[in-house]
């Protein structure tokens, strides 16, 4: 695939970033120690290299912990925080020992992320430290993964949302965007589906309004609807919780369920990347700085996975079964390249060949880190377990009866299979037959309680109440409506039955057969002659454009009112208006036939297989409009299941 | 329930405070059949649990699940100790068996697995 540009300008998101953070460490004088948020190290690292933060005059990076560091070489100390109630708390702490140090004075400067909040700095009162400190904000919204791919990285955002109906995640989203709407202008339409996606729409569309009201002298031009934007598009994580609870099987996301993705960086025996040449990428996050960190990860490397990295840019997105095939391609033309030198005669054919060593070894080198963990990966896939596991759910996904499925799922069970796994089969069966009966739920849990441990009995509490572990007849009874899956197969053709992993022709690949229904929903929007033929069960990969010429722009959600009304939650389609004048000079300037740019916003997450899918709706849509995914977080099944469980 | 099955948890991880945890138990038995029973099993664990660090001295078994418990004793093989753990939690034959091969397995005991 060609790299992507796009018209959202994501290297701008990230230098604004960077730049503010820095001109924040500035206007505190001198040398500094920084106390930095663990779950912040990350992310920070993805828009600004240590390097720059020692030009900054930072001097040590030290994580905010419980048992505090008393370190004392630099009087002053800049906490750089998430703004939670625990971080208060343990800001609070620290100051107090630091105040037992004889002979010592600190100065303290707190900046909280992304903002201040009324909350923190009671605590911060009641523990008597205010008067100590200096709060600032640091305004830190989306983090640009990708290109194409933008993320709070807020990693509890799911278990907030869904579990403790915690809505500021919402709120923080909203803002994002709404920085997004104020460079570009404004969404000339909202579209979404879910609760959680209307509370955000809400959110957009009240603080344009105090925008409005607040800036009657900034030009309305700025807030106009955007020639560039064309739509946004909100997904509830909560009407399809399935996706993300299926493995995913592209090559990223199978590297995100076996080893695990954080802020686009994984952690991989030193021994997979041969050898410590890869010194180029020095990893900004402090991991490496921090006395602590660095002698419990020596054999753990850290290593960054983005499209800088050609070959898994290439990778990433295709399917598991055919990344070996690909590896082997690349190996061999690598060897051929390398086999060049010998025909090498005259002196300026050695000096091109000298010139394209270097890409060649950083070429090799990304090739040796892909073949390893492709191999790591196959260790996993091959197994027993995981192939019962994978059978199983596509079997549910597919509709088979779920009774069949059960004799597996005990056995995977009494076979120690990792609980997340069997909570995922579990809560895929309720999700795709309305609920367990309540005689196989009950044999379940004791099953799962007698295996796992009683400490247990809390995870089902909370599977109930995020409604993905239910008793059949608790459902009846209570809920209103609920994602049904099975009308939906039919209706969106959610499961394909041949499926081209080679040259995939349709979304549902990622899955091997189960194409995302949260992508099916998108596809709904954008692609809406595509999606009526498939349901008109003709088939959707016929060639577009043969007389279904319908007014694509104007439609929202049309035709497919009824297919909604088995998704959960509520569906919206509201339009963003401004004056007539603007939007004309506007259109004037920037010319109105330029393909729009589709934001695709999940709340709660969404996984890379929905990424990778996205993408190639995307790719069909060239030079129609570009999709830009934002998203809470990046999500996998294990970490839902991991929210509701009890450690 | 939540509040007070949190509460439990902290019990049960200061060790032995099953009464305190059995009578909680009792007073919400209405409609959480199931959890209460799973809870007065869990404190019937623990204290087997006891029992068997006690007798066996060299084996730590507090805090592990059913599962585990058995599988450690066929692997330190007293599989009548493991019998009784079955019976009185009425682990199904399957689980069981399942366990016991592995467990066999885990200690290289082929001689056991071909006779059984």
């Amino acid at each position: 695939m060609a790299p992507h540009s796009t018209t959202i300008d994501t290297a701008h998101i990230k230098a604004t970033a960077q730049k503010e953070l820095l001109d924040l460490l500035v206007a505190v004088r001198g040398k500094k120690t920084l106390i930095l948020d663990k779950s912040l190290s990350g992310p920070v690292g993805l828009f600004c290299k240590f390097s720059a933060l020692q030009d900054h005059g930072v001097d040590k990076i030290f994580w905010l912990e419980e048992n505090v560091v008393a370190d004392v070489t630099q009087k002053n100390i800049v906490f750089l925080v998430r703004c939670t109630v625990k971080n208060a708390l343990a800001i609070a702490a620290h100051i107090k020992n630091n105040a037992k140090i004889p002979g010592q004075q600190f100065e303290y400067n707190v900046m909280f992320v992304p903002r201040r909040t009324l909350v923190c700095e009671k605590i911060l009162e009641d523990e008597g430290v205010l008067g100590d400190l200096t709060i600032g904000e640091f305004p830190l919204h989306f983090i640009p993964l990708e290109p194409d791919l933008l993320s709070l990285e807020l990693e509890d955002a799911f278990e907030e949302l869904y579990l403790r109906k915690d809505y500021t995640s919402i709120f923080y989203s909203a803002r994002a965007l709404m920085n997004i709407q104020r460079r570009y202008g404004l969404f000339p339409r909202i579209i979404g589906k879910g609760d959680c996606a209307r509370r955000l729409a809400d959110a957009l569309i009240r603080m344009r309004g105090e925008e409005d009201a607040s800036d009657s002298n900034s030009s309305p031009f700025t807030l106009a609807p955007s020639s560039i934007l064309g739509e946004l598009i909100v997904v509830d994580r909560e009407s399809d919780f399935m996706t993300p609870l299926l493995t995913q099987l592209t090559y990223e996301g199978l590297i995100d369920e076996t080893i695990g993705i954080h802020n686009s960086k994984i952690e991989v025996d030193s021994s997979l990347v041969g050898g410590p040449q890869q010194s180029g990428v020095s990893t900004a996050s402090s991991s490496s700085v921090s006395p602590v960190a660095a002698s419990s990860q020596q054999k753990k490397r850290p290593i960054p996975l983005n499209s800088e990295d050609k070959l898994f840019e290439n990778l990433r997105d295709t399917n598991f079964a055919i990344v070996g095939n690909l590896l082997n391609k690349v190996a061999r033309r690598l060897s051929d390249d390398y086999e060049g030198r010998h025909q090498a005669k005259t002196v300026s054919e050695i000096r091109e060949f000298v010139g394209k060593l270097g890409s060649l070894q950083q070429e090799h080198q990304s090739l040796r880190l892909h073949t390893g963990l492709a191999e790591e990966i196959m260790k996993h896939t091959r197994s027993d377990i995981f192939n019962r596991i994978l059978e199983v759910q596509q079997n549910l996904a597919a509709g088979v009866d779920p009774s069949s499925q059960h004799d597996a799922i005990e056995e995977l069970i009494a076979r120690n299979a990792p609980l997340e796994s069997v909570l995922r089969l579990l809560c895929i069966e309720s999700l795709v037959g309305q609920g367990l009966k309540p005689k196989d739920l009950d044999n379940f849990k004791r099953e799962i309680l007698q295996g796992y441990g009683y400490q247990h009995v809390l995870t089902f509490t909370a599977l109930e109440k995020l409604q993905l572990l239910q008793s059949r007849t608790s459902i009846t009874s209570s809920t209103p409506i609920r994602t049904n899956y099975a009308t939906l197969r039919k209706s969106l053709k959610l499961i394909v039955d041949e499926v081209n992993e080679q040259n995939p022709d349709d979304i549902a690949y990622v899955y091997s057969g189960y194409a995302p229904l949260s992508v099916r929903l998108v596809q709904c929007v954008i692609q809406k002659p595509l999606m009526v033929r498939g349901r008109r069960g003709e088939d959707p990969s016929t060639p577009a454009g043969t007389g279904t010429a319908v007014n694509w722009a104007a439609t929202g959600w049309r035709g497919f009112e009824d297919v909604l009304k088995s998704v959960k939650g509520k569906t919206f389609d509201e339009l963003q208006r401004g004056e007539e004048k603007a939007v004309r000079a506007r259109n004037l300037l920037n010319g109105a036939n330029e393909k729009k740019v589709t934001v695709v916003f999940f709340v709660g997450g969404c996984t890379f297989t929905e990424v990778a899918a996205l993408r190639f709706v995307g790719r069909r849509e060239e030079g129609k409009r570009e999709i830009v995914i934002c998203t809470t977080g990046i999500i996998n099944g294990d970490r839902m299941m991991k929210a509701a469980m009890e450690k | 329930v939540i509040l007070r099955d949190s509460l439990a948890q902290k019990d049960l991880s200061l060790k032995m405070e099953k009464l305190k945890l059995a009578s909680k138990l009792l007073a919400d038995a209405k409609e959480h059949t199931l959890e209460a029973k799973a809870l007065d099993e869990s404190a019937k664990l623990l204290h087997m649990q006891e029992v068997f660090e006690k007798d066996l001295q060299q084996e730590r078994f507090v805090g592990d699940s059913v599962n585990e418990t058995i599988f450690k004793l066929i692997r330190m093989g007293y599989s009548s100790r493991a019998n009784k753990v079955k019976s009185e939690f009425k682990v199904p034959e399957k689980r069981f068996w399942w366990l016991k091969l592995r467990a066999l397995v885990a200690k290289r005991d082929w001689g056991e697995i071909e006779e059984w």
